[in-house]
């Protein structure tokens, strides 16, 4: 094949561009520290990388449900258990001021730390977090759920909220009356009445408070039990969805990051061939019978 | 017998051609770079009578059209992709979801906006953050479609002015095939013309795909998708025309609703920027010109068909789809939202929480009109998060029944929501996530099929180009050995003349 001039010169210049490129590429790659920057790079992997990143950030909504109900939990088993305390203090109260010994400006007396204890109750019942929200009101957490001077004492709502914490899986999100101060007294009413027989030194009816009060103490034992058990569920679904995080994280990572020992042996192999080409091919140019014929 | 007149016209005659070859390798040099020069030769004939030494004839041009034809060819693919991929890259920038700025982003920011207020439906900060991503979500919408609108703007101004550049070309090729001809009737050399021919229609065929025909003439008649583009002195022009395919409620064809623009050969000779004037009165006369104008039916190549095939292939599906989404999910976005339940207490439902002007199908634009709906923009409370309880009162404002298990905060993935205008209203949709990933797709596979082929018929080019410069191209070295062959012919001939004088001489002594 004859060679000419321009032959020489195009194959330089194209030898060139071509090395130059690759050693360009190699470190574009390197710097942005990723292996599709662009849909084209490689269209099917790029969808599927947007695809993980929809899956991610869905789990991330749940991470987030997941963070308030752990709050909130964690919140409500330290009240629940300030609950069990205070109701044990009112029975030790009640065992002290069984017997007719006890007389009635003791018992008067009583009858305040016995108030002091059901106002401590109700405040706990009417717990609010963050922007405002009542722990113990169900869905209708806009409102303090407990009265003292309602019927049954309870007023919220009869409803949970549900959230979303993993695909398809739903918990509550709200606690309602029945599952923590009662909806119908359980918890205020035997206080309430041990305030009233102390005032009205009632030794029967005091007497009947120190098992009102155990029941009472029980279902709110019962309550934290069973919340607490929620809280360990939660626990639980967050470690998973975590785990499941991490491998689409993974996942991700392997479509769309470079694997940064081969892309630097890929540097320098093509800034070798770089040096060999521009060498050869400038001795290429230099080659002609003009440096021979006179 | 041979005498000495005959014996220096012998001489002279090679004096003559070695100054010829010298002239000609000079020639090729000085030529050596320049773009489609095909190297000169001459050949050397004996002259059969004696007393007549040598003759050049000549010169000629090597030229080989086989590889021109296929060279054309290929400039015609490469044109074809390369000239997609401006536009494409744009497109590619705009549908980056890989950068998280993107629709698909945005939605799922949207998406966890709800899920987050969810688990706190009663909360104004996080209303505020659904309004806010929602805005968002509005304006990634907008500048996606607006974004999309410039570039199928460019594109067409893109196609006008390759148009315009294809009509320049035919008119050059026109010229030139007439001073060819005019050349070669006069028994004139035309190689220069020829070359500088050969090298505009070399870039003619980047721009559209063509065939040429050599006539006897030594013009070329020149076709284009069938149709005539330049023959002898007379060319076609070409130009842009736009073709909108309304909705037919009858039929399901994939371009209703769409725009196309496609290219016309005007032929004849008529030029529609500046009609004739038929009757000799000075004013150009209007020409009806529809007999004249042929719209191939094949597909067009070169750079002008690759800017016209990513209009109507990519941008315009893409723009119909991206109003499709914007459409289908602000509707039954609309519908779930007007069945919750605001904050007020009354409770209220039936607010829209997108502004839904218009009506399918006619919902061109619509993505780059999207926004919040009087009802909720700046009004946090009527973000409608509590679901009917079935006794006409909402769960509490603190119910996120509409939210969740209405799916207000799935919709934007899951719901077969995304329908085609093209297709009856009854036809089943398709969902958000497929309609986005499906227009990432295909924006992202036709660049990559673009610089794959650029790639491919980049080396096809190289290839032929070297093939084409190995035969017709000139090499320095050839030509300064020829110059030294012309050298020493020259000086070989010259000792002819000079013994021949010497001879002359000897016999003028003898009788002086």
């Amino acid at each position: 094949m004859r060679v000419t001039n321009s032959m020489i010169t195009n194959f330089v210049k194209q030898t060139n561009q071509i090395a130059k490129t690759s050693v360009m590429n190699a470190v574009q790659d390197i710097s942005s520290g990723d292996a599709i920057r662009n849909l084209s790079d490689n269209p099917v992997d790029a969808v599927r990388i947007v695809e993980y990143s929809e899956v991610i950030n869905r789990l991330d909504a749940y991470e987030n449900n997941l963070q308030v109900l752990q709050f909130d939990l964690n919140l409500i088993d330290s009240i629940m258990g300030q609950a069990v305390d205070i109701l044990g203090n009112a029975k030790a109260l009640a065992l002290a001021s069984v017997g007719e010994s006890v007389s009635q400006t003791e018992r008067d007396a009583a009858a305040v730390s016995a108030r002091q204890y059901f106002e401590q109750l109700l405040n706990l019942a009417n717990t609010q977090v963050d922007t405002g929200r009542f722990l113990f009101a169900g869905t209708e957490d806009n409102a303090a759920p407990y009265d003292a001077t309602a019927p049954g004492y309870y007023v919220g709502g009869t409803n949970n909220r549900r959230v979303e914490i993993t695909p398809g899986v739903f918990t509550d999100a709200t606690v309602v009356g029945a599952d923590s101060f009662g909806a119908n007294g359980e918890v205020f009413q035997p206080l309430d009445d041990f305030i009233t027989a102390l005032q009205n030194g009632d030794f029967a009816a005091i007497d009947q408070s120190l098992d009102d009060l155990d029941a009472a103490i029980n279902f709110t034992l019962l309550r934290q039990v069973e919340l607490g058990e929620r809280a360990k569920q939660i626990d639980d679904m967050d470690m998973t969805n975590s785990d499941l995080r991490d491998r689409y994280v993974l996942q991700r990572a392997s479509l769309q990051e470079i694997d940064l020992t081969s892309k630097i042996t890929e540097l320098r192999a093509a800034e070798t061939a770089l040096d060999a080409i521009v060498q050869v091919t400038s001795r290429l140019m230099d080659t002609s019978l003009m440096s021979f014929l006179r | 017998m041979t005498t000495f007149n005959e014996i220096l016209s012998i001489g002279r005659s090679g004096l003559h051609t070695a100054r010829s070859m010298l002239n000609m390798a000079g020639y090729n040099i000085a030529n050596a770079d320049t773009p489609g020069f095909s190297r000169r030769v001459a050949s050397l004939v004996a002259q059969s009578v004696l007393g007549m030494g040598v003759e050049s004839q000549g010169p000629t041009a090597i030229r080989n059209n086989l590889l021109n034809r296929n060279l054309m060819v290929s400039y015609g693919e490469k044109g074809f992709h390369e000239s997609q991929l401006h536009s494409l890259s744009i497109m590619e920038t705009v549908l980056n979801d890989l950068d998280e700025q993107g629709i698909i982003s945005h939605l799922m920011s949207f998406e966890t906006s709800l899920e987050k207020l969810s688990a706190n439906p009663s909360s104004l900060p996080l209303r505020q953050g659904v309004l806010s991503a929602a805005q968002s979500l509005a304006a990634s919408f907008k500048a996606t479609w607006d974004q999309v609108d410039r570039t199928k703007d460019l594109t067409k101004q893109h196609a006008e002015s390759l148009a315009k550049d294809i009509n320049i070309k035919t008119t050059d090729l026109a010229h030139l095939n007439q001073e060819i001809r005019s050349l070669l009737d006069n028994q004139q050399d035309a190689s220069s013309l020829i070359d500088q021919r050969d090298a505009v229609l070399g870039e003619l065929s980047q721009l559209i795909d063509v065939n040429a025909i050599p006539q006897a003439n030594g013009t070329l008649l020149i076709f284009s998708c069938g149709q005539p583009l330049v023959s002898e002195e007379n060319t076609a022009t070409v130009r842009v025309f736009e073709q909108a395919f309304p909705i037919d409620p009858a039929t399901t064809d994939p371009q209703e609703g769409t725009t196309a623009i496609g290219l016309e050969f005007i032929l004849g000779g008529v030029d529609p920027d500046n009609p004739p004037d038929i009757n000799g009165d000075g004013v150009q006369d209007n020409v009806d010109l529809a007999p004249f104008i042929k719209r191939p039916q094949t597909t067009v190549g070169g750079e002008i068909g690759g800017v016209l095939s990513v209009y109507n292939d990519v941008l315009e599906p893409t723009r119909k789809r991206i109003d499709e989404v914007a459409f289908g999910y602000a509707t039954e976005f609309n519908i779930r939202h007007q069945a919750g339940f605001n904050l007020d207490d009354p409770q209220v439902s039936g607010f829209d929480f997108w502004e839904a002007a218009t009506t399918f199908p006619n919902i061109n634009g619509f993505a780059q009109s999207l926004q919040l709906s009087a009802d909720v923009d700046g009004k946090l409370e009527n973000i409608a998060a509590a679901e009917d309880d079935g006794t006409g009162v909402g769960e509490g404002p603190g119910g996120n029944g509409n939210l969740t298990f209405n799916g207000l905060n799935k919709l934007s993935l899951e719901s077969d929501i995304v329908k085609a205008v093209h297709l009856p209203a009854t036809a089943t949709g398709e969902t958000v996530r497929n309609a986005l990933e499906g227009v990432l797709f295909v924006v992202a596979e036709a660049k990559h099929r673009a610089q794959v082929g650029v790639e491919t018929e980049g080396s096809t080019v190289i290839h032929l180009e070297t093939l084409l410069q190995s035969e017709t191209g000139v090499s320095v070295d050839e030509e300064l050995i020829a110059m030294t062959q012309a050298n020493k012919a020259f000086e070989a001939a010259s000792a002819v003349i000079r013994q021949a004088d010497k001879m002359s001489q000897t016999l003028m002594n003898l009788v002086g």
